[in-house]
């Protein structure tokens, strides 16, 4: 007998989509019982950016190793199941086919329902799972891949308000921090530098979307930093890392016109929308001055604005057991003709 | 053979202009076209993409795909938009089979191409995009490998790509 008991609400969720391999279980969609997160950034650093090919071999590595942890850490047996829930979009292919092959193994094994979760929902949700929030709510999901918008009516009823037009704002730190001379992931190595400098120093442009057409943009902000660096001489060669003046100031001027730009758009989406509660999450919800600034804009104004948890920002499983548990719930299991979507 | 390269030379003083340019140019694409764009980080490449795509009829908004190293549109043709700034990445992802959507039944779309020049096939139609100013973009249009295809596909391609080209600088009086 397992500790868990016979509890019909346990959930445990795969989560393979991009570079983290992770299985968590969860109880009744809230109650985490255990959560693994096998990270392969030290794997794909080298390449400044996540390689399809390594991330597929290394999840194949990893999955089981994961999966078997997070049941130990549980004490729950396979059988204590009510259901798997798994990643089976947006993502890259051959991740995302890893988790979901896995998945469909363990739930036709032991005869258990299968759910395919929605990634971005997930995070979505993840932002509901450590405290009572009330929905309708607006959802703010950013990350390397992702920058839009929801409204939330209900944790399986999500709709797309706007999204970037270009970068997604991970993407901009990411390539903000290669000009700087600076790691990968640029975002917290960005955030980092960033609190030795003065967020007012430069004044980098804010995107703001034209009437009527809500959206976010950072491509232009990621040139006039390069404008910035070259003086503003458009021809002039762009200068080595180590040859630019005070890079903590460009650093934390272009965090704080990324944070405004999300603040700011944030904002006149939820007056728009008449929500009073923000979700934010995803991977960039991790950094700090985010977090503070939008939490502040939003009490200004008589809003809530609730962040998970680092933990739960950055890709993780807990958050699929808990949104899988809502449509296992509602009756919204797959079979096993279940497919991985890119998009 | 770059010498022998026909360069289509214009300046766009706008992105909705780059925009324009790359629209017009999508138009004239045929399966099997191949799109490589050279040029600094922020000179418009994605900007005259997204021309591209609305010229093959995509609906779907088109943005980076840096993260995902390729992204897929469905417009008149299948749009296989490419993105090699890491170019470590997008070598592996090519080597790994992406390459096969070089020059298939879509249009491929390849940002930052002098990274993956070896990976690319001829004939294809190459934009090079440069800063002239805040504003201002400079752009040369031209058509890679002339004269080299030794068969019919191939000169079928080379004549399709030509004609594309032709209604840019058409454009242009």
């Amino acid at each position: 007998m397992s500790q868990a008991g016979t509890s019909s609400e346990l959930i445990l969720g795969i989560e393979s989509s991009c570079d983290e391999t992770a299985a968590a279980v969860v109880r009744a969609g809230r109650e985490v019982c255990s959560s693994v997160v096998h990270s392969q950034i030290a794997e794909h650093a080298p390449f400044g950016g996540v390689v399809p090919e390594i991330a597929g071999r290394s999840h194949l590595r990893q999955i089981l190793p994961v999966v078997e942890e997070a049941l130990d850490q549980a004490r729950v047996d396979l059988d204590d199941l009510a259901a798997i829930a798994v990643t089976s979009r947006p993502g890259l292919i051959g991740s995302l086919l890893v988790g979901l092959c896995t998945a469909k193994a363990l739930a036709y094994a032991r005869g258990l329902p299968l759910v395919g979760v929605h990634h971005i929902e997930a995070h979505a949700y993840a932002a509901t799972m450590e405290s009572d929030v009330q929905l309708p709510a607006l959802a703010l999901v950013v990350s390397g891949g992702h920058t839009a918008l929801y409204r939330m009516a209900s944790p399986t009823d999500l709709a797309l308000l706007s999204q970037t037009l270009d970068d997604a704002a991970g993407e901009a730190f990411d390539k903000v921090a290669h000009l700087l001379g600076l790691g990968y992931p640029g975002g917290p190595e960005i955030s980092r530098l960033a609190e030795e400098g003065d967020p007012r120093a430069i004044r980098f442009p804010r995107y703001r979307a034209k009437e009527g057409r809500p959206s976010f943009s950072f491509s232009g902000l990621k040139t006039a930093v390069l404008y910035h660096l070259r003086g503003q001489d458009a021809l002039a060669p762009t200068p080595a890392p180590e040859d630019i003046e005070r890079p903590q100031d460009v650093a934390a001027s272009f965090q704080e016109a990324v944070v405004d730009t999300l603040v700011g758009e944030t904002l006149r989406s939820a007056e728009r929308e008449g929500l009073e509660t923000i979700l934010v999450t995803g991977g960039v919800a991790c950094n700090a001055r985010l977090r503070e600034r939008m939490g502040e804009a939003a009490a200004e104004r008589g809003l809530r604005a609730v962040f998970p948890s680092p933990a739960y920002c950055s890709d993780n499983a807990a958050m699929i057991a808990g949104l899988g548990f809502e449509l296992w719930r509602t009756g919204a299991t797959a079979d096993l003709e279940l497919d991985a979507s890119a998009r | 053979m770059e010498g022998e390269i026909d360069w289509l030379h214009l300046v766009s003083s706008s992105p909705e202009r780059t925009e324009h340019l790359g629209r017009v140019l999508g138009e004239g694409l045929v399966p099997g076209s191949v799109v490589s764009l050279r040029g600094d980080l922020g000179s418009g490449k994605t900007t005259f993409v997204r021309g591209l795509a609305l010229g093959l009829d995509v609906v779907e908004p088109v943005t980076s795909p840096t993260f995902t190293l390729m992204h897929e549109y469905a417009g008149r043709l299948p749009c296989y938009h490419f993105d090699a700034w890491m170019s470590g990445r997008e070598a592996l992802f090519l080597e790994g089979g992406g390459a096969e959507y070089l020059g298939g039944d879509g249009v491929a779309i390849v940002e930052w191409s002098d990274r993956v020049e070896s990976w690319l096939p001829r004939p294809r139609l190459e934009v090079r995009l440069g800063h002239r100013s805040p504003e201002e973009r400079s752009l040369a249009l031209g058509l890679l490998g002339r004269g080299e295809s030794g068969d019919r596909e191939g000169t079928r391609l080379e004549a399709a790509l030509a004609r594309a080209l032709e209604a840019v600088r058409a454009e242009l009086d």
